[in-house]
């Protein structure tokens, strides 16, 4: 039915409505708000796990995950731009014309149908009307006298800047959108459906990127980021895409000779910045430049930005402890941060991953600490963070931190394990000796674990007692076993393997005596133990010398014997010495569109204030010949304000005040 | 014309006369900003950089055609400078040394940072309480006093900014740092910036028995910010993370709280809008309703603020995206804040299309305006609660 020329006025008239624009607002704000309550962006498996695989999927397809590139998105964007430039266009001619028009030739009953208006008896008409043409001049009206055998017309106009307030804010906003649109990465999304460029998703080497998913240098627009270890240079970024990547290539090299950060006093990051060297790869020009958060490295129409760093392979030297064999002779182990290392153990072939190292690792103060130092904050000193994965492939993850770590005025070597990420971290203490080593430790682990030498020390010490030497040969080999047996059930399942061991073997009315007796007994043999070891090690020569540390430490050995069984893998990673390698983390962007999107503001800003702050005013004095009545003619004075605001009414009403004296007399 | 537009125009209260704008205290007033932007030049120009120097020269003829704008506002900075500057020397007479807070009486008492901080919650609350005070009873006095109260509680809170800026630097030079990075402080600028917008309004507008309404957000910002002291001792003056140390935040941050607080007002105006209708619907004669400033006065006012606010946060955000070119390397990440910052502009933008162009006024904008501020508030507060992004600065 519809003719092709209505057809084209009915799209003109779709595009332009307010309807259609503020549907676009409200999708866009709906979007937005879906975007940052699903975060953007994560690896895909995240969202399986939060979101179970079937949401996952659908959730995929329409592009919850990367809500802010997905073509309807954009779409929303392109639809914006053209409703909003359709309807500038629409009210050009309009807003001109208002702008430029006096509307000096309104007939009289047109002016009483404005919102403010009255009619004034008046006797000299024309000194009325001069008197008011002077008054209007004055408050900065811009007047137009229009004369006529009917009457004289006066039609004053202010603040026509408002109606161009109108244009600088909708063509401003095309304008940052369209600047955006350049930034954005459209070309390539383009370039990916026609399958001229392909994202790479593998992680691989440089070397081995797919050349589809090379971008060349000249890309019009682009951000991404790249680490690059101390020492290290690179000439590419990767920019994300999907679920893979883009490696951009760069027009220079960027060399990191050096990475810090500055620290407050309270050990939290005051600067993190960059020694940085760039070389120009077609010229060979060279730039040095210190970056730093907050003031980046601006060349041509690319920025470098100081963006986040990490360990770039840190150089690690280790002593892996046993925790279970008979021997505890710690295995030397060197290494870096990103690297991993197979070790054969009985327990199989085992992977160690070593992720990452932290060389300050600030905690708040306990309030005891706090009230002792003043300090708020308290630095806990290197850590490694690593996973031993074992042939199946499953990892249990672990922090160790380098240096003991007071607790309660004693100092712990502390070591957390956990099976997952999600998971918090379930801590290992392990007191430190007088000499703040892991010896005494390790030494008392050993004879836990060896029934030779502790057979030994039982052996020595009950001859040497006066109490036990005095038994028969039989008592004393019972009371060796007795702790030996004792020992090896505690060892194996704590408290917990004497109380199952009572429970399956002695009758029930006999089970709490019993437990009672063993307890008192396994606490003799360990500390037989213990002090056997310490005399053995020349510490001390009788049990009086133990001091109070040495009766603590005991305690805190005890407890930390307990939590083995919950460590994990029995090895005791201790982190020796390490030689610091930092990697800066870049973000490189070339975004031509920021002049343009900044342009666009400019538009916005000032044109919210004209449309604001500037009341454009009319203002009509007409003296009408024919409406002569008994006393003279009578001047019909009219007013009105583009926003019908209320100031006007009270201005109207001093014009009129003005136009009734001059006129001299009343309504 | 009929009675409801003379009280309306009852209401209407002019601009200040070009004799107020230019008054010998004016005057007086202005010279006395260039003196002082000329001795802070003169005495701290090697600290700044080439953008902090811009924003100072820039503050001058700023403040000058500010105290043009709203005489009133003249009185008050003098104060808050006169109050500021006993406390520093206050500080600088017992050698600078922050601890002197808890022994000097005036720092104690009056001035230090915390303690005006106190002053100004006491002050606003009793406002409130002031304000809801004059409007039962139809006391003019009281009302003055409500006023009286809000501006004293106003002074506090600036001075109490400028020392906690001051005390900053006592703590250590390193931490120094304007007091508007944390989510404590900026509920004190909040909390200034909507009552001095409020008592803007006020006195252009005479509506007094609207200053319960907005005051009762104002406490209730002050309410959390009672609760942020002294249940999360949240006041400890901390150093800035990187990312913080820009002088773009000394600008986007408070054209950001103008518009913040431009929009709780305009919520509250829109929240007695709603009362008083509903009120003058079933008894139009209360005296209520009668206390309370026209229909048409109250529509107006909401539309002025939120045109206030709009254009204020237009700006914020602008800024916002032009510092985060800086510091993130793009003018727009769709990071939650930003992104929280675009709905609720967008809200903005949707609120005056309707109302210029569609002519809608009275009960559905009101509570269009009054929802705006449950946007408002997440994208305040309810972002850095619950959503992560770049904001929250956890990544470096
Ligand atoms: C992102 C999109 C847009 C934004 C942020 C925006 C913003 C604004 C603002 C702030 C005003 C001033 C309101 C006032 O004076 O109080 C306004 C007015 C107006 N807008 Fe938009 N606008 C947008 C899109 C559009 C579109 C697509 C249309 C066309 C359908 C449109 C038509 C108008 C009209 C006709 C006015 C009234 C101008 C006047 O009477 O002075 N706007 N807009």
């Amino acid at each position: 039915m519809a003719k092709p020329v209505s057809r084209a006025r009915a799209v003109y008239d779709f595009f332009s409505s307010m309807s259609l624009a503020v549907t676009l607002l409200v999708m866009l704000a709906i979007a937005s708000v879906i975007g940052t309550v699903v975060k953007q962006g994560e690896p895909y498996q995240n969202y399986v796990v939060k979101f179970g695989p079937f949401w996952a999927e659908l959730f995929e397809k329409i592009g919850i995950f990367h809500i802010y590139s997905t073509w309807w998105f954009v779409l929303v964007i392109l639809f914006l731009i053209v409703s909003t430039t359709t309807c500038v266009i629409r009210h050009v001619p309009v807003f001109l014309r208002d702008m430029n028009s006096h509307a000096e030739n309104l007939s009289r009953t047109a002016l009483l149908h404005q919102p403010n208006h009255a009619e004034v008896a008046c006797t000299q008409s024309d000194v009325a009307l001069q008197t008011m043409e002077a008054a209007l001049k004055q408050e900065g009206f811009k007047l137009k006298r229009k004369e006529s055998e009917r009457g004289v017309m006066i039609a004053g106009m202010k603040g026509r800047w408002n109606r161009l307030g109108y244009f600088l804010t909708h063509i401003g906003i095309v304008v940052i959108l369209l600047g955006a649109v350049v930034d954005s990465n459209l070309m390539l999304k383009y370039k990916v459906m026609t399958g001229q460029a392909v994202p790479e998703t593998r992680d691989v080497p440089i070397s081995q990127i797919n050349p589809k998913a090379v971008l060349p240098q000249d890309n019009i627009s682009f951000r991404g980021s790249v680490t690059i270890p101390e020492g290290q240079k690179a000439d590419f970024i990767f920019l994300p895409y999907d679920r893979g990547y883009f490696l951009q290539q760069l027009p220079f090299e960027m060399i990191v000779k050096k990475f810090h950060i500055n620290y407050y006093d309270t050990g939290m990051p005051k600067d993190f910045i960059t020694d940085l060297v760039v070389r120009d790869k077609a010229t060979g020009k060279t730039v040095e430049h210190t970056l730093r958060v907050n003031h980046p490295l601006i060349l041509g129409d690319i920025a470098i930005y100081q963006s986040s760093f990490e360990d770039g392979g840190t150089q690690l030297q280790l002593k892996l402890y046993p925790l279970t064999g008979a021997e505890t002779q710690p295995m030397e182990m060197t290494s870096r941060i990103g690297q991993k290392e197979i070790l054969e153990t009985t327990q199989g072939k085992l992977r160690f991953e070593f992720d990452d190292f932290k060389l300050h690792n600030v905690v708040p103060t306990t309030p005891e600490e706090e009230k002792q130092t003043g300090r708020k904050m308290h630095n806990n000193g290197p850590k490694l963070v690593y996973k031993i994965r074992n042939e199946q492939g499953t990892a249990k993850e672990y922090e160790t931190y380098m240096l003991p770590l007071k607790q309660q005025g004693r100092e712990f070597f502390v070591a957390g394990v956990r099976d997952s990420v999600a998971e918090p971290y379930r801590y290992l203490f392990i007191p430190a000796d007088e000499k703040r080593s892991l010896k005494r430790f390790m030494a008392f682990i050993e004879l836990l674990n060896n029934d030779q030498k502790r057979l030994a020390i039982f052996a020595q010490y009950i001859k040497s007692d006066p109490q036990f030497s005095k038994l028969s040969v039989r008592e004393q080999a019972l009371q060796i076993q007795l702790w030996q047996n004792l020992i090896r059930l505690f060892r194996d399942a704590g408290f917990k393997g004497i109380e199952h061991f009572i429970k399956t073997n002695v009758p029930e009315d006999k089970q709490k005596s019993i437990k009672d007796f063993y307890l008192a007994q396994l606490t003799d043999g360990l500390q037989v133990l213990y002090v056997e070891m310490l005399k053995q090690q020349g510490r001390i020569k009788s049990r009086d010398e133990l001091t109070d540390f040495d009766k603590t430490w005991f305690e805190d050995a005890i407890n930390a014997v307990l939590a083995l069984p919950k460590f994990g893998y029995p090895i005791f990673v201790k982190l020796e010495s390490f030689k610091l390698l930092m990697a800066t983390g870049l973000q490189v962007t070339k975004s031509p569109g920021k002049d343009i999107v900044y342009f666009g503001s400019l538009m916005l800003t000032l044109g919210v204030f004209l449309l604001f702050y500037v009341r454009q005013r009319r203002v009509w004095v007409y003296f009408d010949k024919s409406t002569t009545s008994d006393n003279g003619h009578t001047v019909v004075i009219a007013a009105k304000d583009n926003k019908n605001t209320p100031e006007m009414e009270k201005e109207f009403k001093r014009l009129l005040a003005r136009l009734q004296q001059t006129c001299g007399g009343t309504p | 014309m009929n009675t409801v537009n003379d009280t309306y125009a009852e209401h209407m209260q002019t601009n200040p006369t070009l004799k107020e704008r230019f008054s010998l205290f004016g005057i007086v007033w202005s010279l006395l900003v260039i003196v002082t932007g000329v001795a802070v030049w003169l005495d701290l120009h090697t600290y700044m950089d080439v953008y902090e120097k811009a924003i100072l020269i820039g503050a001058v003829p700023g403040l000058i055609a500010l105290g043009a704008f709203w005489p009133s506002i003249r009185l008050y900075l003098l104060g808050v400078a006169a109050l500021t500057l006993l406390g520093v020397w206050q500080y600088s007479s017992h050698g600078n040394d922050v601890k002197v807070q808890e022994q000097l009486f005036l720092l104690k008492y009056l001035l230090s940072s915390q303690s005006a901080f106190m002053w100004m919650s006491a002050l606003y609350v009793l406002a409130t309480a002031g304000y809801f005070f004059a409007l039962f009873i139809r006391s003019e006095f009281a009302g003055k006093v409500a006023t009286g109260l809000t501006w004293a509680g106003a002074t506090f809170g600036l001075t109490g900014m400028m020392m906690r800026w001051y005390e900053s630097y006592l703590i250590n030079p390193d931490y120094g740092h304007i007091p508007i990075s944390s989510l404590y402080e900026v509920f004190i600028l909040f909390s200034v910036i909507t009552a001095l917008v409020y008592l803007y309004f006020e006195q252009k507008y005479r509506t007094r028995a609207l200053g319960g309404f907005v005051m009762l957000v104002v406490s209730a910002a002050v309410a959390f910010l009672l609760w942020y002291t002294f249940d999360r001792e949240a006041y400890h003056i901390q150093p800035l993370v990187p990312a913080l140390k820009s002088y773009w935040m000394k600008l986007h941050v408070p054209a950001n709280f103008l518009g913040y607080g431009a929009f709780a007002l305009a919520a509250m105006v829109g929240a007695a809008y709603l009362i008083t209708d509903t009120l003058a619907r079933k008894k139009p004669d209360s005296t209520f309703v009668k206390a309370m400033p026209s229909l048409e006065m109250m529509d107006e006012l909401m539309y002025k603020s939120i045109a206030f606010g709009f254009a204020f946060f237009t700006i914020a955000t602008i800024l916002g995206a032009v510092w985060a070119a800086e510091a993130w390397g793009g003018y727009w990440s769709w990071d939650p804040k930003e992104t929280w910052a675009l709905i609720v502009w967008l809200n903005y933008a949707a609120w005056l299309h309707l109302r210029m162009t569609k002519g809608w006024r009275g009960r559905p904008m009101a509570w269009w305006a009054l929802v705006g501020l449950l946007v408002t508030t997440f994208a305040f507060l309810g972002v850095n609660m619950f959503l992560s992004g770049l904001h929250s600065y956890g990544k470096l």
